[in-house]
């Protein structure tokens, strides 16, 4: 069972994402890359950052970064560890929790949400993967 | 009170503090008997619709004025609620 926060974790979603119809639909038109932060609660020792370069309903890359300055990336969401396990195990909505910044948002909040189809197919994908969170 | 539903086109280019930002400031400018009811995001097309109750449609503009820049208002259209039971 993959860990969160591991390289693991990010490389089974990008299959899952790969295969994923419904996402391949919803997110044909989207163009752009994340880095997804996770600040460090309970036994987390410093935050860590996932790279996801989704193209297009496919992810053409994804993994766990070791230095924050090698991408430049379009968005930027960053969220204690707490709610990204409630927003991958969809106990909160990714759009809600933009919408109350919890998540909150570097980049195009408007773009974002012209894919809102796009943000809750990719979360679905996470659902598939069994995942182990840190205490 | 009468019912609205207010049609917004968001600004393209907001960010989530913005968004977030002028969502609270319309708490702080309501005008008595003006009420917030709900709203619905329609992304793909970038509009915004909400579901007012005031006493007209100038009182949810002047309430409304102060966000112009971030969700400008196209429509405001007085409407009346149908329940769907009713046609059961």
């Amino acid at each position: 069972m993959p860990k969160f926060l591991s390289d693991e974790w990010i490389k089974a979603l990008q299959v899952d994402i790969n295969q994923s119809e419904p996402y391949a639909k919803a997110a044909e038109r989207w163009e752009g890359d994340f880095y997804f932060i996770i600040t460090p609660e309970g036994s987390m020792a410093e935050r860590v950052l996932y790279y996801m370069d989704l193209w297009h309903g496919k992810c053409r890359d994804a993994y766990l970064v070791a230095d924050e300055g090698e991408k430049e990336p379009v968005f930027r969401m960053t969220a204690p560890l707490s709610v990204w396990e409630k927003v991958v195990t969809k106990k909160l909505d990714v759009i809600q929790g933009l919408l109350t910044r919890q998540v909150k948002l570097k980049g195009n909040m408007a773009m974002i949400m012209r894919n809102v189809k796009a943000a809750q197919e990719l979360v679905e994908c996470c659902t598939h993967i069994e995942t182990e969170f840190p205490e | 009170m009468a019912r609205f539903i207010v049609i917004h086109t968001p600004n393209p280019e907001f960010t989530q503090d913005q968004l977030v930002e002028s969502a609270r400031e319309i708490w702080n400018v309501l005008e008595p008997g003006v009420h917030w009811l709900n709203s619905w995001s329609a992304g793909e097309i970038n509009k915004l619709f909400c579901e007012w109750e005031a006493p007209d449609a100038e009182a949810i503009r002047r309430s409304l004025a102060t966000v112009e820049h971030i969700i400008s208002t196209d429509e405001i259209h007085s409407v009346v609620q149908v329940d769907p039971n009713l046609f059961k």
